[in-house]
């Protein structure tokens, strides 16, 4: 495969290299794009869309978040332990970004919010007449579209191998493999990494973040994500901040489940530890990174819903108290079936059982505590939750056999942060000084949520890339002409 | 065929008449989305996603099973084909998994990139999702039928393609689905060829992990033809598999030609690393592949002959260091490339370890002596006993360049307490002192210090010289030990007693005269960078009675600094490929790697002999077509006997009369035996032939903005 | 190469089994006009029959299928047939059918009646309740001759295919020669119209052979959806769901069949508009068949006395109450069982469609 020359190889083609490649075109920078799979468009083929920030939808809308109000929230909500700097100029370009991917064609149905207690900051992309699921896929499409109208070369399943300096330390070149597995290089003045963290590379994540897949955290392992941008960058001499995992906790573990199942026990009723105790106002379940949190402090990092027969008769008849817009259909019709066929394939995850005490057998629960804890939760019920002051409208009894209990466990959209990025998007080395020509953007160079992900800001991890990538692609642009 | 004109969204095109709409299209650089087609299927218009608006017939025209006809005027991107297409994919979306989390397919998913293309208008159709079982029965490939969207390819390919027809479609209660043919596996006749993976556009039908590599620098031939893959050289395993079942004998030994200019010997001692890579091994047990090659280049009749190349002379000299399989190999191409060679080797005659390494009971010495004839006679000039002190020192004699292949012929020597004791020998002497005539003694008890095929050699070597009590000690456990498994079997058979995870102490001797050799047991070895690393455990020394002691723990290259080049922990440093220390010098072989295998050096030699060829100004191409063309057959047919027939295995002579002569011990197979072999063999690379299918994206990169 | 005529006694409407009538009383006809049309095609001849059926003094070859699909006028779905596989029918140009390397083509009794005897007769199926007789008619009559449709509520003619009418409109149709539609059938005022396209969805499912996903798919959701209807589960939004899907499916399905069995339900939709909204909205069935009268089971609060025998009557626990409190059932859980009524000597749990005023927490007896 002959070696190839051009200004700026972006590295991946998932939602922040693409709007690099976009944005870097726009200015004049001519740009080639090498993803690793078959198509573009990385995880965010699976997302609704991304966060903005004083739009015209949230106007219409009489939304009034402003950037000075989501700044602050952001910066208390991580007790400053980011960077100010690099957060102002992301959350003051959301607006206009919205409007820069409407101009490529990229409708939205309006900004949302996730869950009730979330700002309505996300802007799902418009695909038919109603919110449907993998909307963002549209937004890839739309970048793609655009960034070939200006001439940038996408080449399909290449993957980054190495990042090229000459003797003064500046970017010179990226080596990358062809679908054949030859090797070439592509000479280019800078580069952009933007492969989207490492949700997907077991031995990593034990290393980094020194928990283990399939024990005590179960991800959503994006085939793929495997950190080869956060290797090739720390090879270029990047300073090494810590990765983390974007956590978002779900019931089941990595076992294939019926939605039915999980959206039932998704419902905030009775949520209690390994030790049978509750743990939280199950209220906030819908925001999985405080669930996420919980677990992470509890023992064997698990947690256990239970309902009984009466409340998911009720669920199955009229649907359940709390939908979002990922799972937006309240008909939970099919549980019972879905439930059977878990305990027949002999689940590890979801448990049957007549009476309590059968079920605290079932996951490890001292019986007599798990009794206990019920009898008091049904008081509440009765009246008030002088435990966790939880709404009076979640407060179900559990009256009547059978049981059923699902364990969450804390798990993540992928990893994020690693490399160190100013406001510029440029990469920087031990102190602090930018690496000529390198920079990064998206998943790969996201330390702005600390330990616990912006969950109050919805469609923060897809606003951080594209306006991440944006970025990258204007400060390369720039660089590349002086 | 006459061609036909018309136009698709505004573009004039002309193609043949025999094409459908959608062949036009995609050939000329307008995408249709399209599911159920497939370009090396028959048209199935099932999936609706390649309807298009054709002028002047109303309502939509499946644009895949439609023949172009002349003055036809198409538009894809007319409103209700449009719509028509966002219907079919959301419909298809009802049954499928909502998660493409957690689906190994994801970014290679053509429903995801259709889905990405076409978009999905979110009507509040039911949810009709399958209950989320996966079907473990076939061992190759794994069934998850919950992904699977009904297109038909797979069933299609494996009857249409393959004429074997293990799958169909059955209505199971009442909802459609893609069965096995038969209420087993056996009785549907799945002959493994992996063509319902190759065309299946989801993750529903995938090969289950562990049967192929998952390593992005390696092609997709080459990842789906894990025998040629795991040869060294490359060989076209599959290819002379083939002709073996064809009865075409001199056709299979041309294919292995084209590789390895000594099919024969390596038919008797090859590492067969092809074997512990054939995808049959998660059936019912690999090929026999080194006793199918052995027995093709026995009938090998020299047809291959008229088409290999040799290029005029070019004037320049090359002087070759070492005639083992390296350096002939060198030697061999290139004289085919046109230059003059010397090859200089210090024993009395050539072949290295093939001759003072291997002994004879495994290679008979006449089918070395044939092959070498063979490669002296294009011209390549064989110069024994000549010892050649320095490689830079010849190169000034006039040599345009050199090639050192002197192979690993001196023995390492543990620093253990008595190893300079007589009758404590190393693993290459004491093998040379055998194939040179001149064997050293042995006594009664033999300790053999080592687990790989060398070891085994020495022991086996040892028991033929007369020895009655043969041990052989090493750190590996039994499933650990490098040598081959069969020879492991042999030599138990032949009353040698191997003891695991040993490490060696002391060699113990009275007055001069060796005694035993004190070893301890050892647990948990692992080979760090600094070397093995184990735990001993403890009062579990014990001495063995021995009055000779071979160590056979690994060799070196028998060269100092004198010899010229830059050494490393005694092997020849190479840079850049095969280049050394010295301009114009090049080396490859075990002198280079450490004793590794003689298909391995044959590679590395052919490479080094692409890189001299261009250093002297050639263009080092030394591929050649030896074997006649092979037109596979993709249709295979229906075979019950696939899965009745087991790995064959070769006739040995019986341990009694093997253990007292240096006779050749594996006399291999005959006809009958290698035809019911080469029968077993699953033809991965009729898979190959299957051609990928492009993603709408691909049609976009390829023009540059063009949609 | 060489051809053989297939005569399909198997693809039948549902509601119009006019092949095996044929077969039994016209047999001489029938054989006489395939072996006119064969000797045009230079044709082996091949009789296709359902299992299970004879038809004395037939001769040749004969072959059974227990399939039975829409596309068996198909000549591949034929072909799939004879083969033993699923018939899945091929719509392409010059695609010629083989089987047992004959080029296959395909003619029904009907046709082959109508070669010998001219298209002027017209067989019908005329179904009425569950009764079905075959009558004789001539193209050009008029449908109100051949089955009296006063008084009914609405008339199907033609099967899955076929189109549903009001009957003043369907008497004065003339009967045509083509295909168009074999069977009328009779719907009563007794008779639910969403109930009768639960019917025909169910067969059309389950006939539909499965390759296209517009007709595999559409057929699974719109029977999904009919039947939602009945129960109460089924949303605003489905009627014009229903409307527009049709439109796309008749348009965009791959055979006949699939873009025609859609129409049963979109014109009875058409015509009896608001039965189908009563029983999305207000989720009630005039003629009773799709809900029971939907009586909810309530405590009257005057009149409970607090005494709790009807707790332990509820197999469901549906019953919270204590001790001179007014017990109340839960909506929910409640089963419509009815076993509490008699185990309250007062007899003051009743029943009613609209649940009156009823208190929400623990009140004592006589407070209300």
């Amino acid at each position: 495969m002959e070696n190839l020359k051009t200004q700026l190889v972006v590295i991946a083609g998932g939602p922040s290299g693409m709007s690099a490649a976009v944005q870097a075109a726009m200015d004049g920078a001519e740009v080639i794009v090498i993803e690793k799979a078959a198509i573009t468009g990385g995880a965010a083929n699976m997302g609704m869309g991304p966060l903005g920030i004083g739009t015209k939808y949230q106007q219409e809308q009489m939304i009034d978040v402003t950037v000075e109000k989501a700044f602050n929230m952001f910066m208390d909500y991580t007790h400053y332990n980011v960077d100010a700097r690099l957060v102002k100029r992301y959350f003051e370009q959301s607006a206009e970004t919205i409007e820069w991917l409407e101009d490529m064609g990229v409708e939205f149905e309006g900004a949302f919010k996730y869950f009730p207690q979330s700002e309505a900051t996300w802007h799902i992309v418009k695909t038919g007449n109603k919110i449907g699921p993998r909307a963002a896929g549209h937004m890839n499409k739309a970048l793609l579209n655009k960034a070939q109208e200006l001439g940038v070369k996408v080449l399909l399943e290449t993957a980054g191998k190495k990042i090229l300096k000459d003797d003064e330390g500046k970017v010179c070149g990226v080596l990358a493999v062809n679908k054949d597995g030859e090797e070439f290089t592509i000479e280019c003045k800078a580069a952009v990494i933007a492969t989207g963290g490492a949700g997907c590379n077991p031995e990593l994540i034990k290393e980094e973040i020194g928990v283990e897949f399939g024990k005590d955290v179960f991800n959503f392992a994006i085939p793929g994500l495997v950190g080869d941008g956060l290797k090739m960058a720390w090879e270029a001499g990047a300073d090494h901040l810590p990765v983390r995992i974007e956590s978002a906790c779900d019931v089941g573990g990595g076992e294939e489940a019926g939605a039915s199942v999980k959206n039932v026990l998704r419902q905030p009723n009775l949520l209690v530890n390994a030790f049978g105790k509750r743990v939280m106002n199950e209220e906030f379940m819908q925001n999985t990174t405080y669930l996420s949190n919980v677990a992470n402090h509890q023992k064997d990092k698990k947690l256990f819903s239970i309902v009984d027969s009466t409340i998911v008769k009720s669920y199955v008849k009229n649907g359940v108290d709390v939908t979002s817009l990922v799972t937006p259909d309240p008909d939970v019709s099919s549980f019972y079936d879905e439930m059977d066929e878990l305990i027949a394939k002999g689940s590890k995850q979801f448990f049957k059982a007549d009476t309590i005490e059968e079920l605290a057998e079932m996951i490890g629960v001292d019986p007599e505590v798990l009794e206990e804890t019920v009898d008091d939760y049904n008081d509440y019920c009765e009246g008030r939750d002088e435990e966790f002051f939880k709404n009076y409208r979640y407060l179900r009894k559990l009256k009547k056999g059978p049981f059923y209990a699902g364990t969450f466990h804390p798990g993540g959209y992928g990893t994020v942060g690693g490399i160190r990025i100013n406001e510029n998007c440029e990469v920087c080395d031990k102190d602090f000084m930018p690496i000529p020509g390198l920079y990064a953007a998206g998943a790969d160079s996201c330390n702005i949520y600390d330990d616990s992900y912006m969950f109050l800001l919805p469609g923060n991890s897809m606003g951080y890339a594209v306006n991440t990538g944006r970025i990258a692609g204007m400060e390369a642009a720039e660089y590349i002409e002086d | 065929m006459a061609t036909v004109n018309l136009i698709i969204d505004g573009k004039a095109i002309t193609c043949d008449e025999s094409k459908t709409v959608l062949e036009a299209a995609l050939d000329n650089g307008i995408y249709i989305p399209h599911l159920c087609h497939h370009s090396d299927l028959h048209p199935n218009g099932g999936c609706r996603l390649c309807v298009v608006k054709q002028e002047g017939v109303d309502g939509v025209i499946t644009s895949c099973s439609t023949k172009v006809k002349e003055g036809m005027v198409i538009s894809t991107k007319e409103e209700t084909a449009e719509k028509v297409r966002k219907l079919s994919v959301e419909l298809m979306f009802k049954t499928h998994p909502s998660e493409c989390v957690g689906c190994p397919k994801y970014g290679k998913c053509h429903l995801a990139s259709i889905s990405q293309y076409v978009g999905d208008a979110g009507r509040e159709f039911r949810q009709q999702k399958l209950p989320l079982i996966e079907n473990e029965e076939n061992p190759l490939m794994l069934h998850e039928m919950y992904r699977c969207i009904l297109c038909g390819r797979c069933v299609r390919a494996c009857s249409e393609l393959r004429g074997v027809g293990a799958l169909k479609f059955e209505k199971v209660d009442g909802r459609m689905k893609v069965v096995i043919n038969g209420n087993s596996l056996e009785e549907a006749g799945c002959q493994f060829c992996g063509a319902c993976v190759e065309v299946c556009p989801t993750g529903s039908i995938r090969d289950k992990v562990g049967v192929f590599k998952d390593d992005p620098s390696l092609s997709r031939e080459m990842t789906l033809v894990p025998c040629s893959e795991g040869c060294p050289a490359h060989i076209n395993v599959p290819k002379y598999i083939r002709f073996i079942k064809e009865g075409n004998y001199p056709a299979a030994a041309a294919t292995v030609r084209e590789k390895a200019p000594i099919p024969e010997c390596l038919g008797y001692i090859c590492v067969h690393s092809c074997e512990l890579q054939c995808k049959r091994q998660h059936l019912d047990g690999p090929l026999s592949i080194r006793n199918l090659k052995r027995f093709a280049a026995s009938q090998d009749d020299g047809s291959w002959k008229a088409n290999a190349f040799q290029k005029d002379a070019t004037g320049k000299k090359v002087a070759i260091i070492g005639a083992g399989p390296a350096g002939l190999t060198a030697g061999y191409y290139l004289k085919k490339l046109g230059h003059e060679v010397t090859i200089f080797e210090k024993l009395p005659k050539a072949g290295g370890q093939m001759r003072y390494g291997i002994p004879s009971y495994r290679l008979p010495r006449e089918v070395l002596d044939k092959e070498i004839a063979e490669i002296e006679s294009i011209g390549v000039e064989i110069k024994c006993g000549v010892d050649v002190k320095s490689a830079a020192e010849l190169k000034a004699e006039g040599y345009d360049a050199v090639f050192v292949s002197v192979g690993t012929h001196a023995g390492n020597r543990l620093p253990l307490e008595g190893n300079d004791l007589p009758n404590v020998y190393l693993n290459a002497d004491f093998l040379r002192s055998i194939n040179l005539d001149e064997p050293l003694p042995v006594g009664e008890n033999v300790v053999v210090l080592g687990g790989g095929n060398v070891a085994i050699d020495c022991a086996e070597s040892a028991l033929r010289l007369g020895a009655k009590h043969v041990v052989m000690t090493c750190l590996e456990a039994p499933d650990k030990m490098t040598a081959s498994e069969e020879e492991v079997t042999w030599a138990k058979e032949d009353g040698i007693i191997v003891e695991n995870s040993r490490t060696f102490d002391a060699i113990e001797s009275e007055n001069g005269k060796v005694t035993g050799l004190t070893v301890t047991g050892i647990e948990g070895l692992k080979f760090g960078p600094k070397g093995p690393e184990f735990t001993r455990i403890p009062d579990s020394t014990v001495t063995f009675p021995a009055d000779t002691v071979i160590f056979a723990v690994g060799q070196h290259p028998d060269i100092t600094e004198e010899f010229g080049l830059e050494l490393n922990r005694g092997r020849i440093v190479t840079a850049d490929g095969h280049k050394t220390s010295v301009e114009g010098v090049y080396a490859a072989g075990d002198a280079v790697t450490g004793t590794r295998s003689v298909i391995a050096a044959i590679a590395e030699a052919r490479a080094a002999v692409s890189e001299i060829d261009i250093f002297l100004g050639g263009d080092g191409n030394i591929e050649e077509n030896l074997a006649p063309e092979q037109i596979a057959n993709p249709c295979i047919g229906k075979n019950p006997e696939l899965t009745k027939t087991h790995r064959t295995e070769p006739t040995v002579t019986d341990s009694e009369s093997r253990k007292t002569n240096f006779e050749p011990m594996d006399l291999g197979f005959d006809c009958s035996k290698a035809g019911c072999e080469a029968s077993r063999c699953l033809q991965c690379d009729l898979r190959v032939q299957i051609s990928p299918q492009k993603f709408w994206s691909d049609y976009i990169s390829e023009e540059g903005g063009q949609q | 190469m060489k051809n053989l005529l297939v005569v399909s006694c198997v693809s039948d409407d549902i509601k119009a089994p006019l092949s095996m009538y044929l077969m039994k009383n016209y047999l001489s006809e029938v054989v006489a006009g395939v072996e006119k049309y064969a000797s045009e095609l230079d044709a082996d001849i091949m009789y296709l029959l359902p299992e299970g059926e004879k038809v004395e003094g037939l001769n040749g070859d004969v072959r059974y299928t227990s399939a039975c699909s829409p596309t068996l006028t198909n000549p591949y779905s034929v072909a799939q047939v004879l083969g033993g596989n699923i018939p899945r029918p091929m719509i392409q140009d010059e695609y010629v059918a083989v089987y047992e390397d004959k080029a296959v083509s395909v003619v029904t009794p009907e046709a082959a009646y109508g070669i010998k005897n001219g298209f002027n007769d017209k067989f019908v199926a005329v179904n009425v309740g569950e009764k079905t007789e075959i009558k004789k008619a001539t193209v050009g009559q008029i449908v109100g001759e051949v089955v009296a449709l006063e008084g009914t509520k609405a008339v199907l003619l033609g099967g899955l295919k076929g189109t549903f009418m009001a009957p003043a409109e369907a008497a004065e149709l003339k009967l045509e020669a083509t295909e168009k539609f074999s069977s009328i059938t009779v719907y009563d005022s007794s008779e639910c119209m969403v109930d009768a396209c639960v019917q025909l969805m169910n067969q059309a499912y389950n006939a539909s052979c499965g390759k296209c996903v517009l007709c595999r798919e559409g057929t699974s959701q719109f029977r999904q959806i009919v039947t939602e209807m009945t129960t109460g589960k089924a949303k605003s939004g489905d009627l014009d769901l229903i409307k527009e899907v049709s439109e796309l499916i008749s348009i965009g399905a791959y055979c006949p069949f699939g873009q025609n069995m859609t129409k049963p339900l979109t014109s009875a939709i058409a015509l009896f508009p608001d039965e189908f909204d009563d029983h999305i909205k207000r989720k009630t069935c005039k003629c009773g068949k799709c809900y029971k009268a939907a009586e909810l089971y309530y405590i009257d609060p005057d009149e409970c006395q607090g005494c709790g025998d009807c707790i332990d009557a509820c197999p469901e626990d549906a019953i919270e109450g204590k001790d001179g409190f007014i017990h109340i059932i839960d909506q929910d859980l409640c089963e419509q069982c009815g076993k509490c009524v008699s185990a309250c000597d007062e007899g003051c749990i009743k029943t009613a469609t609209k649940l009156p005023k009823l208190p929400k927490k623990k009140t004592k007896v006589g407070k209300w």
